[in-house]
């Protein structure tokens, strides 16, 4: 059992800090209230390098392993959650998705331009009538000669205005169903046919981009099949692992900026005399979430440390997900509590932070979804089947 | 071409209490950190090779915890570092004579680059004695550099002013804070700061130096320390609420 | 960074919970229902060594085993007697360690090896009815006359106090200074003026034998003083980092067996023609509960890694305790309703658990009690003073 943070990635978060306090805070309010990604927080971090880290410096990566990786989300969802879900999208599932189920030549060709950010990466899993459930997919690639056709709309698409790189889930056998007829595809922006559909308004996450996708006969060269016909499902599957991974990093920070904040203010705020913070119930409040982001702090790293040593980790990434964003939720909550009405201004992070939280226990799969991941986990060796 | 720059590890200011009733430093929670005026003096070694090529290492002289400094270098894009386990006091006689000794072992240098000493350095300014000391030019407080096809030009801060000097080869700069600044350790260097081929590590003996040359030629006389301020009390918010809750506070104490 | 317990720490959890599931779980229902004290078990436990978990085994024949290992003890007991957990932990944690710790060499000579072989059980009396998380307020008081200290006053709460062979208590030698005016001696139970009061009727943990107890003018060498005069505070707040992580260890053996027996249980009972495990409100339920017990073992992992790395870890500790207190309670709770009406009769063991679990909210500093350790150590350094 050893907890701490090997040197080089105490160097890395020391690095992270500074970079998204400098870069990355002074332009959060801005891209939540204009609802867009600012360009040069995402310039400033693929030149920093930090669009690939968890991927193999030969691929242009930054070497840095889930560990990296987490360590970048939990910086990030600490000072712009919007970001986080950028980068998010962009490495967790986006440019994961190449990287596990993708040839050689396609990572090659793809993921340098990928991880230095002079292209961004969408991931098109959900549809109308397909999100948890993968196996619903309506788009359809349809083989002809040396090439696929891909038809179909895509919706709730994190990065799909600004994205260069698109790893599309379709169909390619009816017949044989999610295992073996559904089929990963790797889609270029300036492809003929595909276009950004609706924008999303949202609550929260503002300065990340939402939209549909349309794909309307794309025609993609069979080169562009991710990794083998058929693997779709599974690529992606494995995929969303990472993803959900990630997400519980986020979370983590989030849950600690709230802390942080939730002590600074009460020390400071005066009532009756004396600082909120010798009231007993402000103290509560301080004490449940400080004992709850420790927890989940141990959990996400050490779910981390079973990624890069590669061991099985699907029951811990959807509890690293689920447990996170509840614990997210509960301490922004109660910083906002603690704020009192400054928290529910719109001048200050905490109000921006409280509609943030809410997608946490929503996307990369609702919490419902992970407790059915995790409880399938449970089960299995009863015989039971769980299902969705 | 080979940049040498020397880079101090020092501790971050912000985790040093002061102890009044003991009229001394607390440093029970003080956070070593490499000295950000030598990161300004990587950032222009840096600059320098990306326009001409060559070779940046950086010289770092401390005890133990200084090899995280070392790796920093690396990481930050610093072609090696050189770690000078020393740790006696580091006087500016003793500093001099190491990174002299280590500029000789790397088989001479074309131009070695220093920050501004520290807060809580005891060493001092280091360039000038430096300079002195190899018996070549020193460019005091030079801002950046600019390689151009006729030679190396540095940019200075001369009696309150931007001038503009050719820099003769060898020489000492002393770097002070420009608009350029260091840029963040990138994370494929971070990746492999840390494995072996990167930072080597010498000591004073290896490089003949005897311990009368390095014997510190300044000490601590003491510590003055300034007049204390009250506790003050942070107001936060939106500049109409921190107005409001200080108008607040002020009518409390019957000020208003 | 490794989230693994060492090969040596991984053999002795075997070892725990063998014993557990082979000898605890046997005598568990009768300790529980017949409310006694499992004598034979106990001096078994002993003959394994689980009696010196803190004893060296130069000179004394203990264990000598490190931190970690010992939440992994008591784990595995609470898995499936947590009387019998909460007896080892007494004697291990608050009175051997306490003992061997602070004790002069005679006093260790005398008491440590009855003790490791199960022959003198070791109890612990702090509290008093008018002090308990407040230790200053103690009214037992201790005189020195010549080579002796006579102790008088009365305790509760004195855990282990039925079955005991030797007494750790705190008493003021000088109560006119408060906490720095308290000592602790090691009493054996023989010692004349040592009497043992009524038994509490408790709610749950009925194995245990909580009692209350009389000094009346008890009289022991003064070399059974520990620490010296006024030390007792501190030894008793140290103590208590331990006892807190112990607890907590308990609390996530209780929670993972109660998740256990709930899954098993739902995989058998069937309704509607299936199983309940199929049902999605039972998988939920299951889901949850194994997160929250899997939170709770990695605060306690952490803060045993602390303890073992001689780090200060009251932070940690406290952190450990509100939140797997919590977390038994809660988990226990929605483990007896997935057993539906049978998890309210006495003939599946769940509704044990479910009172067990109730004490670990209470014991070693009530969760409130751990809420005040957390803020203070946040908000001290904020300049606040947190108090009682």
């Amino acid at each position: 059992m050893d907890f701490t943070l090997p040197k080089h990635l105490q160097l890395f978060k020391e690095m992270l800090k500074e970079f998204a306090e400098t870069e990355v805070r002074p332009k959060a309010k801005k891209m939540d209230a204009e609802g867009w990604p600012d360009p040069d927080v995402v310039r400033k971090l693929g030149e920093n390098g930090l669009l690939g880290i968890p991927f193999p410096t030969k691929y242009g990566g930054g070497g840095l392993g889930e560990m990296g990786y987490c360590l970048l989300m939990e910086t990030m969802g600490g000072v712009c959650t919007s970001t986080a879900t950028l980068i998010g999208a962009h490495i967790g599932i986006g440019v994961m998705a190449l990287y596990l189920g993708g040839t050689e030549e396609q990572k090659k060709k793809y993921m340098p331009d990928l991880c230095n950010g002079r292209k961004i990466a969408a991931f098109c899993l959900t549809e109308p009538g397909a999100g948890s459930d993968a196996a619903g997919i309506k788009t359809r690639a349809i083989k002809d000669g040396n090439s696929w056709v891909i038809t179909g709309n895509k919706i709730y698409i994190t990065n799909g205005p600004i994205a260069d790189v698109f790893t599309v889930l379709a169909v390619t056998d009816p017949a044989l169903g999610a295992r073996g007829g559904v089929t990963a595809f790797i889609v270029e922006k300036g492809m003929p046919g595909v276009s950004v559909g609706t924008v999303e308004h949202k609550m929260g996450i503002r300065g990340s981009a939402t939209s549909e996708m349309i794909f309307d006969e794309v025609v993609v060269p069979s080169a562009n099949v991710l990794g083998q016909v058929g693997a779709g499902f599974v690529t992606f599957m494995a995929t969303l692992d990472t993803g959900r991974l990630g997400l519980g990093a986020a979370c983590l920070g989030g849950a600690e900026a709230a802390l942080e904040s939730m002590c600074k203010y009460a020390a400071g705020r005066q009532q009756f005399g004396k600082p909120i913070a010798e009231k007993q119930a402000i103290q509560w409040m301080i004490a449940d979430t400080a004992s709850e982001v420790e927890a989940l702090r141990s959990m996400v790293y050490r779910t981390a440390w079973m990624v890069d040593t590669n061991q099985p980790y699907t029951k811990e990434a959807g509890i690293c997900k689920l447990f996170g964003s509840e614990v997210a939720a509960r301490a922004i909550n109660r910083a906002v509590q603690v704020h009192g009405a400054l928290g529910y201004t719109r001048d200050f992070w905490i109000e921006r932070a409280w509609r943030d939280a809410r997608i946490a226990e929503i996307f990369e799969g609702t919490n419902e979804i992970q407790r059915i991941v995790i409880a399938e986990q449970m089960l299995r060796p009863y015989g039971v089947r769980v299902r969705p | 071409m080979r940049i040498v720059v020397c880079m101090k590890q020092g501790i971050d200011p912000k985790t040093v209490k002061i102890s009044r009733s003991r009229e001394e430093l607390d440093l029970r929670e003080a956070r070593p950190q490499t000295q950000p005026e030598d990161k300004h003096a990587l950032e222009a070694a840096l600059r320098i090779r990306e326009a001409r090529g060559g070779e940046v290492v950086a010289v770092v002289v401390g005890s133990r915890s200084a090899e995280d400094t070392a790796r920093e270098a690396v990481a930050m894009g610093a072609d090696k570092a050189v770690w000078i386990v020393y740790k006696g006091q580091r006087s500016g006689k003793t500093m001099t004579a190491l990174v002299k000794a280590a500029v000789e072992r790397l088989g001479g240098a074309d131009l070695v680059l220093a920050g501004q000493g520290g807060d809580l350095d005891t060493a001092g300014p280091l360039a000038g004695r430096l300079a002195a000391a190899l018996g070549w030019p020193l460019i005091a407080d030079a801002l950046r550099f600019d390689v151009e096809p006729a030679g190396l030009y540095a940019v200075a801060a001369f009696e309150g002013k931007a001038t503009r000097l050719p820099v003769v080869l060898p020489a000492v700069a002393e770097v002070i804070p420009g608009a350029e600044r260091p840029r963040y350790p990138h994370p494929s260097r971070i990746a492999v700061a840390w494995n072996d081929g990167y930072v080597e590590t010498w000591n004073a003996a290896e490089m003949g130096l005897e311990e009368e040359a390095l014997a510190a030629d300044a000490e601590m006389g003491g510590l003055v320390l300034g007049a204390e301020r009250q506790r003050g009390q942070v107001i936060g918010g939106s500049p109409e609420q921190a107005a409001e809750e200080l108008a607040g506070i002020l009518r409390g104490k019957r000020l208003l | 960074m490794d989230f693994v317990l060492t090969e040596e720490q991984q053999m002795f959890q075997k070892l725990f919970r063998d014993f557990a599931t082979k000898e605890v779980a046997k005598v568990a229902d009768q300790v529980d229902k017949k409310e006694e004290f499992p004598a034979k078990l106990i001096k078994r436990a002993a003959g394994q060594g689980f009696l010196g978990a803190f004893a060296p085994e130069e000179p004394y024949g203990g264990a000598g085993l490190d931190f970690t290992t010992y939440t992994l003890l008591v784990e595995a007991m609470a898995a499936e007697c947590a009387s019998t957990a909460l007896t080892l932990h007494v004697h291990n944690v608050l009175a051997l360690r306490t003992l061997v710790k602070h004790g002069t060499e005679e006093a260790k000579e005398t008491y440590v090896p009855d003790m490791v072989m199960g022959d003198r059980i070791g109890a612990f009396a702090l509290t008093e009815s008018g002090a308990g998380s407040d230790p200053t307020k103690l009214r037992t008081v201790a005189c020195r006359e010549g080579d002796q200290y006579v102790l008088t006053g009365s305790k509760t709460w004195v855990s282990n106090a039925g079955a005991a062979g030797v007494y750790i208590i705190f008493a003021a030698t000088d109560p006119t200074v408060g906490a720095k005016g308290i000592s602790a001696f090691v009493v054996p139970a023989e010692a004349d003026g040592v009497v043992l009061g009524g038994r509490e009727k408790t709610l749950g943990l009925r194995g245990a034998q909580i009692n209350r107890l009389y000094l009346k003018g008890a009289r022991v060498p003064a070399s059974n003083l520990l620490g010296g005069e006024g030390a007792g505070y501190k030894i008793a707040l140290e103590t208590l980092d331990y006892g807190r992580v112990g607890i907590s260890a308990a609390a996530v053996g209780v929670g993972r067996k109660a998740v256990e027996l709930a899954t098993r249980f739902a995989t058998e009972r069937s309704q509607f023609g299936t199983a309940i495990a199929n049902k999605q409100a039972i998988q939920m339920y299951l889901a949850d509960a194994y997160t929250q017990v899997q939170a709770a073992q990695w605060l306690v992992r952490h803060a045993a890694w602390l303890a073992d790395r001689g780090q200060s870890f009251s932070q940690e500790a406290a952190m450990a305790k509100l939140f797997a207190g919590r977390m038994a309670g809660d988990v226990t709770n929605k483990m007896l309703q997935v057993h539906g009406g049978a998890g309210f009769i006495a003939d599946y063991p769940i509704e044990r658990y479910y009172r067990d679990a109730r004490a670990m909210e209470l014991v070693e500093g009530t969760s409130q009690m751990q809420q005040l350790v957390i803020a203070g150590g946040l908000l001290g350094p904020l300049g606040v003073k947190v108090k009682p």
